[in-house]
C-alpha cells in the first residue's frame, strides 16, 4: 500500500472531483486517530467525501453524522435529536445566507429595499445555541456566510448607501461575538476563505436554483482544509516555540562575510524591507505566546555586533529565549533547546533555508517540525502565516504571557545557582499560592493544563471542557492554583480535580505545569487538598500514579507526601493515605491564600 | 471520450463497471447527491458546462455522454 503522504502528493496533483472519491478509497484502513462530527446546515452542503480526505490530511478519521435538510433548528434544540445519539466530538455548523434570510436574494436593492434586522436573527440563534449548550458541552465550529457577489445598488453605495455586502459582514461580526460570548463555540471564517479565493466561484446559481446547494462544491476542499485545521486545533496543543537559522533566513547575507553593515534587515529596500517583514511576524507570533530561539552555526560574538549595530532591525536579542550560537551540529542544539526550556521536541518548528541542515534534523529528530525556508524572501511571511503548527482556537493570558513567563524561569535558574543552599533558595522565591474553585474565568485555562502537561501529571487523564463540567455537575472538586513570587505571578500552573464517595476522597488527577516543577508546590498544594477533604469528613485519601513515558518527575510524590501503596501494577500505583491524624504541613517558605466562599474556607497549618 | 467517461461514472457512482443501457434507475448509488456530484465531475473532466435545464434531465450514461458530446465539439455533432 502507498503512504499517505503519496495519496495526498497524488491528490494535490490533480484535485479533482473524481480524485478526491478515489483518494477515499485509498485510505481505507489507514491508521488515524477517530473523530466524530454532526453536520447541520440549512442547505444542501454534501461535504462528506472531501471533509473526510481533508480531516485524514491531518491526522483524523472522521466519522459523519449528516442532519436532514434545514433541520440544524431541530437538531439542536429536539431532546432526542438524532446527533445526540451518535454522540459527536464536535458540530459543524453550516448556514447559506439565502436560505436563512428567504426573502433577500441577489436581486435585492439595499439602498431602497428593507433589510432583515441583523440583531433580531443573531439573538433568535443565540437563544437556540444557549439553550444547546445548556444540554451540551460538545464544541460547535460555526461557519460564517459567504457574502453576495451580486446586488441591484448599481452605484448607490458609492454615496455612502448600505450595501447588502456589508449587511452581511455586520452579520458575520455578528457571529463572531456570539461565538465569543458562549463557552467553546468557534466561528469557522469560510467569508474570509471565499475572499482569497474569488467571491464569484463559491456560489453557482445552477446548482443553488436546481438543488438547494448554497456553498459551490467546487470550494468544498478549501472549506474542508479550514474546517479540519479547526478540528485539529481541538483535539492538540500548538506548537510552543520556533527555533530560526539567522543567515538567509531571519536576514539576508552571510554576517560573517558581509558583516554586521552588510547584512539585509532593514529598510526600504529590497530584500531588505521583505526580511524586516519577515521578523515583524516573528514578533506578532511572539506577541501569541509562541517562544523565539535561535540556533545558527555562526561566532556569537559577531552575532552580537549585529543586533548592537543594526538598532533598527525589528528583531532584537531581548525577544529571543534561547541562543545556539556556534558551529556544533543543529540537533544537538534543537535537543538543547527542548531541555532547557523544558517542551518536547514536537513542540519545536525549525526553520532554516539550508536544504542540508533541513535533511540533518529531519533525518535525526523527526519530532521537530522542520521546514525549508522559500527561495526567496518576498515570500517568507506568507510562508509563515499559512503554517498549522501554530493553530490555536482561542488565547489565553497565560498564552499571551508566555514569553515573559519563561524569562522569569530563566532568571530563578540563576537566582538557584547563586543560593547557597536549597531553603535560603526557596525563601528568597518568597512564593504565594492562591486556590481558585473552577468557574468561567480560569476553565479555559485549566482545560488548557489538562490537555498539555506531561511530566508533572500523575494519572494524565486528559479530559476536555464537556467531559470536566461533566464531572463538576456529578459532585467533583475542581481546583486550581494561582503561583505568585518576587519574579511575578505566573497564572494558574496547578490543578486537581477531587471525586469524593462517602468518607473517601479520590484525586482523579493532579498535575502541575513544568516551569514551576521543583519548588516543593506540589507539598502545599497536598496539604490544601488534604485539608479540603477533611473539612468535607474524609478520613482516608486515595491517590494514583499511572506511568507514562513522560511523567517520571513525579512518580514517588504520593511516598513523599506518607501515603502507602497498596497495589502496583508495573510502574502504576495506588496509594492511600488516612488523615484523620497524619496530614502534610505545608513549607514555611509557601503561603497559601484560599479564595473559596466563606462557609468552605479551609486554614493550611504551617509547619 | 466514451473511455474517459466511464472512468468518471465509475470513480464517482464506485460501480465496478458501467454499460451504455445504465441509468439512475439501474444504479443504486446514483442518488440525487451522487447526481450533482457526477455532473460536476463530467464537466471538470472535458472542462464544459452544461445549463441549468439539462442537469436534471441528463440521468443516464447516453444522455449524459450525448450532452458532453455536444458540447465538446458542436460542429462535428451538427454536421
Amino acid at each position: 500500500m502507498s503512504t499517505l503522504k503519496d495519496v495526498f502528493a497524488a491528490l494535490d496533483e490533480n484535485p479533482s472531483i473524481s480524485a478526491y472519491e478515489a483518494t477515499l478509497k485509498k485510505l481505507e484502513g489507514a491508521q488515524l486517530e477517530p473523530l466524530r462530527l454532526a453536520i447541520l446546515t440549512n442547505h444542501t452542503f454534501d461535504i462528506q467525501t472531501a471533509l473526510t480526505v481533508e480531516c485524514a490530511r491531518h491526522g483524523l478519521c472522521l466519522r459523519v453524522y449528516h442532519a436532514d435538510y434545514d433541520q440544524y433548528r431541530q437538531e439542536l434544540l429536539d431532546p432526542d435529536a438524532g446527533h445526540l445519539a451518535f454522540a459527536p466530538d464536535a458540530i459543524l455548523i453550516s448556514l447559506h445566507l439565502e436560505n436563512a434570510f428567504p426573502k433577500l436574494s441577489f436581486g435585492t436593492c439595499a439602498s431602497s429595499q428593507e433589510l432583515p434586522a441583523v440583531e433580531d436573527w443573531l439573538s433568535d440563534f443565540q437563544s437556540v445555541l444557549s439553550a444547546y449548550r445548556d444540554k451540551s458541552a460538545t464544541p460547535i465550529l460555526l461557519q460564517n456566510f459567504i457574502p453576495p457577489d451580486t446586488d441591484m445598488d448599481g452605484l448607490l453605495p458609492t454615496s455612502g448607501a448600505r450595501s447588502i455586502f456589508s449587511w452581511a459582514m455586520e452579520l458575520n461580526q455578528g457571529l463572531s461575538k456570539l461565538a465569543v460570548s458562549l463557552p467553546e463555540v468557534y466561528v469557522v471564517d469560510a467569508a474570509r476563505l471565499a475572499f482569497e479565493s474569488g467571491l464569484k466561484s463559491w456560489r453557482d446559481r445552477r446548482l443553488f436554483y436546481i438543488a438547494g446547494i448554497g456553498i459551490n462544491p467546487r470550494k468544498y476542499p478549501i472549506l474542508s482544509s479550514r474546517v479540519a485545521r479547526c478540528l485539529v486545533a481541538l483535539r492538540h496543543p500548538p506548537a510552543k516555540c520556533l527555533v530560526l537559522d539567522l543567515d538567509n533566513t531571519v536576514w539576508g547575507g552571510i554576517l560573517g562575510e558581509v558583516g554586521p553593515a552588510g547584512i539585509q534587515c532593514a529598510g526600504s529596500l529590497y530584500p531588505a524591507n521583505a526580511y524586516a517583514d519577515f521578523q515583524r511576524a516573528l514578533l506578532a507570533l511572539r506577541s501569541r505566546g509562541i517562544l523565539l530561539a535561535v540556533a545558527s552555526k555562526n561566532d556569537s560574538r559577531l552575532v552580537e555586533d549585529a543586533f548592537r549595530q543594526r538598532p533598527e532591525m525589528p528583531l532584537r536579542p531581548e525577544h529571543v529565549t534561547a541562543w545556539e550560537v556556534h558551529w556544533e551540529p543543529k540537533p544537538q542544539s534543537l535537543q538543547r533547546i527542548a531541555s532547557r526550556l523544558n517542551i518536547g521536541l514536537e513542540s519545536l518548528v525549525f526553520l532554516d533555508d539550508s536544504p542540508t541542515e533541513v535533511d540533518l534534523v529531519k533525518s535525526s529528530l523527526s519530532a521537530v517540525r522542520t521546514y525549508q525556508m522559500p527561495a526567496r524572501p518576498e515570500v517568507y511571511t506568507e510562508f509563515l502565516a499559512q503554517l498549522t503548527d501554530f493553530d490555536q482556537l482561542t488565547l489565553s493570558q497565560e498564552d499571551r504571557r508566555r514569553p515573559q513567563l519563561y524569562k522569569i524561569q530563566a532568571q530563578q535558574a540563576e537566582l538557584a545557582a547563586s543560593a547557597t543552599d536549597l531553603v535560603s533558595f526557596y525563601r528568597s522565591l518568597q512564593t504565594t499560592i492562591t486556590v481558585e474553585k473552577a468557574d468561567e474565568s480560569n476553565f479555559d485555562r485549566i482545560v488548557q493544563l489538562f490537555q498539555k502537561t506531561n511530566q508533572f501529571n500523575l494519572t494524565t487523564r486528559r479530559y476536555d471542557k464537556s467531559q470536566l463540567m461533566e464531572r463538576l455537575s456529578c459532585g467533583s472538586e475542581l481546583w486550581a492554583f494561582r503561583v505568585r513570587d518576587l519574579h511575578g505571578d505566573h497564572g494558574i500552573v496547578s490543578v486537581a480535580l477531587l471525586e469524593f464517595e462517602s468518607r473517601t476522597c479520590r484525586i482523579d488527577s493532579l498535575l502541575m505545569s513544568c516551569r514551576v516543577i521543583g519548588r516543593t508546590l506540589e507539598t502545599a498544594v497536598l496539604c490544601f487538598l488534604e485539608n479540603r477533604a477533611l473539612a468535607r469528613g474524609v478520613t482516608q485519601i486515595i491517590g494514583e500514579y499511572r506511568a507514562t513515558t513522560k511523567n517520571s518527575p513525579c512518580h514517588d510524590v504520593f511516598k513523599k507526601h506518607g501515603f502507602e501503596c497498596i497495589s502496583q501494577e508495573g510502574d502504576d500505583k495506588t496509594c492511600i493515605k488516612n488523615i484523620t491524624f497524619q496530614r502534610t504541613a505545608c513549607p514555611e517558605w509557601i503561603t497559601i491564600q484560599a479564595n473559596v466562599p466563606k462557609s468552605q474556607e479551609i486554614c493550611c497549618t504551617k509547619n | 471520450m466514451h473511455e474517459e467517461l466511464i472512468k468518471v461514472f465509475e470513480s464517482i457512482l464506485k460501480v465496478d463497471s458501467i454499460s451504455e443501457q445504465d441509468s439512475i434507475a439501474t444504479i443504486a448509488s446514483w442518488d440525487s447527491l451522487q447526481h450533482i456530484k457526477l455532473i460536476l465531475a463530467v464537466e471538470e473532466r472535458f472542462n464544459i458546462r452544461f445549463e441549468a435545464a439539462a442537469i436534471p434531465e441528463i440521468t443516464s450514461f447516453k444522455a449524459v455522454f450525448g450532452a458532453v458530446e455536444r458540447l465538446v465539439c458542436p460542429i462535428g455533432h451538427a454536421a
